[in-house]
């Protein structure tokens, strides 16, 4: 009974947790863009929460840089179970145009187990919200 | 009162860019400040020496996501100073109004922040209702919203219709439109003023001796702006004023950035039209000789300085970066020594720290292979059938 | 007076620059010796109302390394050029002179190990505090640890 409950409000409005783990910021603002009037991921119940201790989804931008490895895996290691990573824009996805750079890991996929990619330099907000009823259908069908 | 210091970020609700600030406070009041930045260092210096000039246009563009334009323009600017091109003329009035583009979608989105970190969320929404009307504009033309593609060395790549030019100038009157009802929100609404007034003080002795940039130096009362004291692209034939504020506060940079947008909008229109015609680029050779060059803009945010050594084959010996964002961060520094704690990511976003009409979404569906245009209103009814479809209604 | 401060700069630092030069597209380079940085610093400051520190620029170019200050003074942007011998990298602080410089001279010693004297707060700015000692990744002949190969 619970477990539903628990599962229903979670499809109904995953909350997630924005991380910039290096990004030049085109992703985060393409993010904050897709919340907007216009296009409006709210109306999928997606909430930008500010804590990683809230949030179902953590959503990465960037690659990894050598500062902020260690504070990526706190963040993931605060967040409740059952948790999502979602590795968002190129770099994200695999360190794109920074891959071997003497500071950058590359990719989210090389600190932290990812769940989703969403490709793109960076990503639309039409991408994103792609991206979003993907993982929503994943939750539901993940029983 | 004991002193107790509180760490801030590096992930931190207020900030969309990782940034430590080590902040010690005496009860609401910070009297020290401390600043970490190198979160984003990724060694892009290096990785321009490794790169063809042609591919470090498009890393360029990368720096930072919001001011991508300003980046490409400076690395394109310099290697042509080296290489002795001058672009033509109509090459140099399209460079410059993207630029100008890029100004606007920035001070517009530096609106709808400020007004995110002072409470004021409507004004967000509004302001970045707006922006992406010209992010369509750049879709249009450029075919891209953030990341262009759109410079190269020599000119422009791409030129532009009449049509499009028709819409420009269709965007620019909507947009002065806007503008001007921000300019009286932000003079006459009371939670912007109470929140703003006399937060953030810079005086303009400090702002020259911590060497403030853009906005921030503008709003401390110094008139000082690239585009006019030291012209490039086509800046040096345009009418525009260079607007300062005397009040010195986050109030006296939100002034100053209203204004700006009007007198970019005013320039974008003189722009269209009195577009030269002719060619939007030249021919550049592949290798570049031994030289060096330093170029500098204007970016949304400040002054953006590139520096490029050349040593004669198809890669820069040395190009340094420096954003307007890393002079801005001292002052920011400074200025919250005496502020209040509740005042800090008013404060941090001050400075702008490198963080419709068309009414419609493009649905990919990769496994039916189909692609479709959805309106505004047909996006609705989409999330609408997506939560009734729920079995757990 | 654009044409002029070429001109008033050349006279003025003769016997404290090597040498003054302008190019096409109106930068002054102005090359100094490692003693007398702070001097020429100082009178571009007072004299030429040069207070704003742009940026600095370091290169190595193999046998020394190249130090490149660019100060906006007046309408101009000056570049003061010093010249660091490779077994002594070092060089003054400009800081005390121009406060806008501390971040700049930081990055100086991290990504390219310049030491720079009498620096008020000398920590790590770019790199991560795990850096440790793995090197200056700047310079030419830096090789990764983790690849073992030079370059980015």
């Amino acid at each position: 009974m619970l477990e539903n409950v628990v599962k229903w409000s979670r499809v109904k409005s995953p909350w997630v947790c924005h991380f910039n783990s290096g990004s030049c910021n085109g992703c985060d603002i393409e993010i904050i863009a897709a919340l907007m009037p216009r296009f409006d991921a709210e109306r999928f119940g997606v909430v930008l929460k500010g804590t990683p201790r809230h949030a179902d989804v953590l959503l990465c931008t960037g690659p990894v840089t050598g500062q902020m490895k260690d504070r990526l895996l706190k963040i993931y290691e605060q967040m409740p179970e059952p948790k999502f990573v979602i590795a968002f824009g190129e770099c994200g996805c695999s360190g794109a145009v920074y891959t071997g750079c003497y500071n950058v890991e590359g990719g989210i996929d090389k600190v932290i187990p990812v769940d989703a990619y969403i490709p793109g330099c960076p990503p639309k907000p039409e991408a994103i919200l792609d991206g979003v009823v993907k993982l929503l259908t994943a939750f539901k069908e993940s029983e | 009162m004991s002193r107790v210091t509180i760490p801030i970020g590096p992930q931190h609700p207020a900030l969309k860019e990782p940034e430590r600030f080590m902040v010690t406070v005496e009860g609401e009041t910070i009297v020290d400040a401390d600043v970490r930045i190198g979160h984003i260092h990724r060694g892009m210096e290096k990785l321009f020496e490794q790169r063809t000039y042609m591919q470090n246009i498009h890393i360029t563009e990368r720096i930072c996501g919001i001011c991508s334009f300003t980046h490409s323009t400076n690395f394109c600017q310099a290697t042509e100073y080296i290489l002795g091109v001058e672009p033509p003329r109509r090459g140099l009035y399209l460079r410059t109004l993207m630029n100008e583009f890029e100004r606007i979608h920035s001070h517009l989105l530096w609106l709808g922040v400020a007004g995110h970190e002072m409470g004021f969320d409507t004004l967000l929404m509004w302001s970045w209702d707006d922006r992406e009307r010209i992010l369509d504009l750049f879709e249009d033309i450029t075919g891209n919203r953030v990341t262009h593609a759109y410079n190269t060395v020599g000119g422009v790549r791409r030129d532009i219709t009449d049509a499009q030019a028709q819409r420009i100038l269709h965007t620019m009157d909507i947009l002065e439109e806007r503008t001007k009802a921000y300019i009286q929100v932000g003079l006459n609404e009371q939670t912007i003023l109470k929140r703003t007034q006399g937060v953030g003080i810079l005086t303009t002795a400090d702002a020259k001796r911590l060497c403030a940039v853009g906005p921030r130096l503008r709003a401390s009362n110094v008139k000082y702006d690239v585009r006019k004291n030291d012209p490039y692209a086509a800046y040096g034939e345009l009418p525009f004023e260079v607007i300062t504020s005397d009040t010195l506060d986050v109030h006296g940079q939100l002034v100053v950035r209203a204004l700006e947008l009007l007198e970019t909008v005013n320039m974008c229109r003189y722009m269209i039209k009195n577009l030269p015609t002719g060619d939007i680029r030249v021919k550049v050779p592949r290798k570049v000789p031994p030289g060096e060059a330093i170029s500098r803009t204007e970016a949304p945010r400040g002054e953006d300085i590139h520096y490029l050594r050349s040593n004669g084959t198809d890669k820069p010996e040395r190009l340094k970066v420096r954003a307007p964002t890393m002079a801005n961060i001292l002052n920011v520094a400074h200025t919250l020594k005496g502020a209040n704690i509740a005042d800090i990511p008013l404060i941090v976003a001050g400075i702008d720290p490198c963080m419709g009409c068309m009414d419609r979404v493009l649905i990919l569906d990769r496994d039916k292979e189909t692609s479709k245009v959805m309106t505004k209103d047909q996006l609705r009814e989409y999330s609408i059938a997506w939560y009734e479809k729920e079995a757990y209604r | 007076m654009a044409e002029g401060l070429i001109a008033q700069l050349t006279s003025r630092l003769h016997g404290i620059a090597k040498s003054v030069a302008e190019d096409k597209h109106s930068r002054i380079y102005v090359e100094v010796p490692r003693d007398s940085l702070l001097e020429a610093a100082k009178i571009l400051k007072t004299e030429y109302d040069g207070y704003h520190i742009t940026t600095i620029t370091v290169l190595d170019s193999g046998e020394n390394f190249e130090v490149l200050y660019h100060i906006v003074a007046g309408e101009k942007l000056v570049t003061l050029r010093v010249f660091l011998p490779r077994n002594d990298p070092s060089v003054e602080s400009l800081t005390p002179i121009l406060p806008g410089a501390i971040l700049y001279e930081r990055e100086l010693n991290d990504i390219m190990g310049i030491r720079v004297k009498n620096h008020p707060d000398m920590r790590r700015i770019l790199l991560p505090d795990s850096w440790g000692d793995k090197g200056y990744p700047l310079r030419k002949d830096w090789v990764d640890p983790r690849t073992k190969k030079g370059g980015a």
